[in-house]
């Protein structure tokens, strides 16, 4: 306890965002009317982008707002569109024995986070890109340079799967009018 | 702590710009419409009908909330609380002259996108939560409009960007006092921007979510008293960030045309960059009470087929061109 105190003392506004953040994910997930979930998520996406800004990644945080924002957008029309909401009788659905596994697997999971967590809780040694050379560039000129030159095939590979999918379901509607 | 305070101070006064333009386009929009219009407008309370506006607020605030029964209780009060919140943060990045703004980020740009698309969020919200045919259709509209224009819109602006080699406004800035104007080089680009800005506002021509003739009032329907107040003041704030950023991007922000701007004085760069914002403001109040309302699938094809076909030409022809002179 000691420690997670010395921690916190270090950095304030990232424990106080984390929490809120996992409290936000637990709601989301335990809400029984989806827009309701679509909601939580949007604003555990908010969290996380305020924890990248203490982490001074201030571009990747408003891509993360700006990017997931659209996403949601979409989920949220779906739940409306789809979903009959009308009746919240049909929207409560639980099964059994399923229910028990799943607390079982999830209460697995959690304990191997935990240790993980454990063995690499703290302040880690120094990577490539450290926060004092990010300050000399600026936060989106690493992130372009490294994208279109050390990862440019997963960059690439990630824009023409996105490519696949708009075609796929362009295709998919057209076919239907037929 | 001085952060803090740095920080208390900057909403106060954030707050206070963005409420005294709100009392000040509310007028403005009335004398406009009504100059348009061959009409007087208002000019019954105060000099000119100046208090007008006050007095609507002090009607609006002394209203009855009424709530919709039906209604969803949370998703319908947060709505209006973020449509103010989300273009009242974006002002952070927003210079004002050479050396005041409150924050300049990296990404000023992105960060002002960011947060301009989180608006859909409070119109989904108040189409949904209030349980009400009217703000359901207003609200998915609105989503569907908003979605689609924000491509064509950031597409559009990526040539300046690409120019100016940053994203930072108060940079963008700097970069057109060295050149020129960036609506010289980008003239298409700016004409991209100002329908896919005043369509992003939910401004006429494009203001099929509230098209009050099919709609009621979509969206905001249900809304009454100090909650549509909300509204009608993060409407107003969203207005004025777009002409901020069309002035900080294409009109070259605070700089004054043809003199040698670093021997000119802040106080002249705040009142030129108010004087364009303003004229940009009139300028979307002209679209307003000259064009018709467009017809929602007309709207639709003409951002997919026309807008973004236009924004990929002028990015393609940019980069190549920056490309060649480097």
């Amino acid at each position: 306890m000691d420690s997670f105190m010395q921690y916190f003392m270090i950095n304030p506004v990232f424990y106080i965002f984390a929490g809120i953040a996992v409290l936000l994910a637990i709601a989301m997930l335990t809400m029984d009317n989806p827009v309701y979930s679509a909601i939580f998520m949007v604003l555990t996406f908010f969290c996380i982008s305020v924890i990248y800004i203490t982490l001074e990644a201030e571009f990747i945080a408003a891509i993360q707002v700006l990017v997931y924002t659209g996403a949601i957008m979409v989920l949220f029309l779906f739940v409306i569109m789809l979903l009959n909401l009308g009746r919240e009788s049909d929207l409560v659905e639980r099964s059994g024995p399923m229910k028990y596994i799943s607390i079982l697997l999830a209460f697995g999971i959690l304990l191997q986070i935990g240790f993980a967590a454990k063995v690499t809780f703290g302040i880690g040694e120094k990577g490539m890109y450290p926060i004092e050379q990010v300050r000399l560039v600026g936060n989106t000129e690493t992130i372009a340079s490294l994208l279109f030159s050390q990862y440019v095939y997963p960059f690439e590979i990630a824009s023409v799967l996105l490519l696949l999918g708009m075609v796929g379901a362009i295709i998919i509607s057209k076919k239907k009018q037929e | 702590m001085e952060i803090l305070l740095f920080g208390i101070i900057g909403v106060v006064v954030l707050f206070s710009v963005i409420a005294l333009n709100a009392l000040i386009l509310v007028y403005m929009e009335r004398k406009v419409s009504a100059w348009m219009q061959s009409r007087l407008g208002p000019n019954r309370v105060g000099p000119f009908g100046l208090f007008q506006t006050t007095a609507d607020i002090v009607k609006l605030i002394l209203k009855e909330n009424i709530r919709n029964d039906q209604s969803d209780k949370v998703i319908y009060f947060l709505a209006p609380i973020l449509a103010f919140v989300a273009p009242f943060a974006a002002f952070v990045t927003v210079p004002i002259a050479n050396t005041i703004g409150i924050r300049d980020l990296d990404m000023g740009a992105v960060y002002i996108f960011a947060l301009g698309s989180s608006v859909i969020f409070s119109i989904i919200w108040a189409g949904y939560g209030s349980n009400s045919r009217y703000a359901l259709i207003g609200a998915m509209r609105s989503a569907a409009q908003m979605v689609s224009y924000e491509v064509p819109m950031i597409t559009a602006v990526l040539g300046v960007f690409l120019i100016a080699g940053s994203l930072s406004m108060r940079e963008i800035v700097t970069m057109q006092a060295n050149q020129t104007w960036f609506i010289v080089y980008q003239p298409l680009g700016f004409i991209l921007f100002l329908i896919a800005g005043t369509a992003e506002a939910n401004r006429a021509p494009f203001d099929l979510p509230e098209a009050e003739s099919e709609l009621v009032a979509g969206f905001h329907t249900e809304y009454t008293g100090l909650k549509f107040a909300f509204f009608f003041l993060g409407e107003y704030a969203a207005m004025l960030v777009s002409c901020c950023l069309i002035v900080l991007l294409f009109l070259g922000g605070w700089l004054v045309p043809f003199v040698d701007n670093s021997i000119i004085p802040a106080w002249i760069h705040i009142t030129v960059f108010m004087i364009k914002v303003y004229l940009m403001i009139f300028l979307m109040m002209w679209f307003r009470w000259t064009f018709p309302r467009m017809r929602v699938d007309h709207l639709m094809g003409f951002g997919w087929k026309v807008l973004l076909p236009l924004a990929f030409i002028n990015l393609v022809a940019t980069g190549a061109v920056v490309l060649i002179l480097k």
